[in-house]
């Protein structure tokens, strides 16, 4: 089990912190165009909920929190290989990764 | 427990006979394995699942719909049977497996007691899901599909990652109890509230309501048509299946913000895709629509929820999964002569293919809501759950329908009323045997189960 010790860093400092991180990951998948970077920005949001159940388990002293951020860890390492393979498939029949290419389906 | 570990054993199975000798027994494997766990589901007491630590557990609700998913998966497995007698799929065994495993994934979303086992089920759910979007390698519409189908599901999946962050810092627990308990409280602290608001988001996403269904048309469109059926049946079962169950723990209903974006999701969802669907010109991106009109209606059973929703709920998700998988696998069928998507494509149908026809008229009628179809009793018992407080929903439900015959109708008025001679269009191939059968058994379920529906109600008690 993990101690209750004296934290330096007030809580809401590190909320703030991942709520930015998170909000930056939303913008790039939301307005950037190239798919290697809306992969990051996905990585991104997924790094900024780790610290947060980090802190929350560190702060309440509960350690299944820490463990759920392994359970994290795995899963986007594993969506991450799949991506990078969809995204090279795209690249071979394309020549590009911009998805803005990618509009034969509309409507 | 052992349901899962046979649909697993099956899925390893396929994959090493596969490499080896014997592809042209990988498909009735699968068939004979999912057969298989479906006796074991059937037989199996409850109280044997034991609890595992309190990650998954068993109850009634779970079974019924695990043995849905199962079934619809067969269906879907009975479809691609009939396009190997055609072509040659080097790769079959591998998109079997790949289904397989993402079975698994909707199990565990109907028995999770535990945060991890939601997110777990969720991402053993969508991770094949989007190899298996992409799987016809050459085809640039296949791949399109598989990429967005990867971005927005992983989007989502983040969104609610970030609400369950939330929802543990709020109530320091994972166990889907406790939590429960602490939104049963009359005031809940403000990031809690928020947690349940961005896991809200998330599963709106999954379940594909309007305004977060842009990818569903694209998806199902690109998608090669067979599993393009299995996304439109056993995912949107299991993604509302986990949602039902989070929403029935956490809503707290009436004075929950999530209440107020529920309603609003809803109208957009019903008003804005009966209107969507109608202009379509292709009889899949039609059949998106009419799946997102049905997630809308489907949404309508969580306003009120209470024991018996359960059982209404499990209905008219039945009928719609059935439906679906009749229309899909004409489509299929069409396709596999080489007609085009769009609604053309069914001309003269009704008199190269009588039988086959009737029975896909049958599902487009139970979709449509037409009485003697379990369509007609899901939409029925959906009007009766709701209150006359929210009369303004009983009148979008019944004006949806109407406008559904329409676009439904396009398709019925090909088959049957086209002014172009049948051989002209349609050339006289004969209709797979497997085909038949998913359709026939498609048509044949609605209408028994349409005249007895108290058979499949107590299952749930």
């Amino acid at each position: 089990m993990l101690m209750q010790i004296n934290h330096i860093v007030p809580i809401e400092h590190i909320i703030t912190l991942s709520c930015i991180l998170f909000c930056i990951g939303v913008m790039g998948v939301l307005l950037r165009r190239n798919a290697i970077i809306i992969l990051m920005c996905i990585e991104l949001m997924l790094n900024a909920v780790n610290i947060l159940f980090a802190t929350f388990s560190a702060y309440n002293g509960n350690p299944d929190g820490q463990i759920f951020v392994f359970f994290i860890m795995v899963v986007a390492a594993a969506e991450v290989a799949v991506g990078l393979a969809l995204l090279v498939l795209i690249y071979r029949n394309t020549r590009s990764v911009d998805v803005s290419l990618l509009d034969r389906l509309k409507w | 427990m052992s349901v899962i570990i046979v649909i697993l054993l099956t899925a390893i199975l396929v994959l090493f006979l596969h490499i080896f000798e014997g592809r042209q027994w990988v498909n009735p494997l699968a068939i004979l394995g999912l057969s298989l766990s479906f006796i074991i589901l059937c037989l199996e007491n409850n109280s044997l699942w034991g609890d595992y630590s309190s990650m998954i557990y068993m109850t009634q609700f779970a079974k019924v719909f695990t043995g849905t998913a199962i079934i619809f998966t067969i269906l879907v497995f009975f479809i691609n049977q009939s396009r190997l007698k055609l072509e040659e799929d080097t790769n079959n065994g591998d998109k079997l497996g790949l289904v397989l495993f993402s079975l698994c994934g909707a199990i565990l979303l109907f028995t999770f007691t535990n945060i991890t086992m939601l997110f777990l089920g969720i991402e053993i759910l969508s991770i094949p899901l989007y190899v298996i979007a992409s799987s016809s390698k050459h085809d640039l519409h296949s791949n399109e599909a598989g990429l967005k189908y990867f971005l927005m599901g992983s989007f989502a999946t983040s969104i609610i990652l970030f609400g369950m962050a939330l929802i543990f810092g709020a109530t320091n627990s994972l166990d889907i109890m406790t939590i429960s308990e602490y939104f049963s409280q009359a005031e809940i602290s403000k990031m809690a509230a928020l947690g349940a608001f961005f896991v809200g988001i998330g599963f709106f996403f999954k379940v594909a309501a309007i305004p977060f269904h842009f990818w569903t048309p694209d998806v199902y469109e690109g998608t090669p048509s067979i599993w393009a059926t299995y996304f439109a049946t056993v995912v949107k079962i299991a993604s509302f299946g986990a949602f039902f169950r989070l929403y029935i723990l956490l809503g707290n209903v009436d004075n929950s913000p999530l209440y107020k974006v529920l309603v609003l999701i809803i109208i957009l969802t019903v008003v804005v895709g009966t209107l969507t669907a109608l202009v379509q010109e292709n009889a899949k991106r039609m059949i998106a629509y009419s799946s997102i009109v049905n997630s809308g209606f489907l949404l309508m059973f969580f306003l009120n929820p209470s024991s018996d929703i359960l059982s209404y709920f499990g209905l008219f998700i039945l009928g719609y999964g059935l439906a679906t998988i009749g229309i899909f696998s004409a489509i299929v069928y069409l396709e596999s002569i080489g007609n085009s998507n769009g609604f053309e494509g069914f001309d003269g149908l009704g008199r190269s293919q009588p039988l086959f026809s009737l029975g896909v008229a049958i599902c487009l009628l139970s979709l449509a809501g037409i009485p003697l179809t379990v369509g007609f009793l899901g939409k029925f018992y959906l009007l009766m759950s709701l209150s006359f407080d929210q009369w303004w929903m009983i009148l979008l439900v019944i004006a949806s329908s109407i406008i559904s015959i329409v676009y439904y109708f396009r398709i019925f008025n090909g088959m049957y009323f086209s002014n172009k001679k049948a051989s002209a269009i349609v050339a006289p191939e004969v209709v797979s045997p497997y085909l038949n059968f998913v359709v026939g058994f498609c048509a044949l379920s609605l209408i028994i189960i349409g005249l007895f529906p108290d058979f499949y109600l107590n299952i749930f008690q």
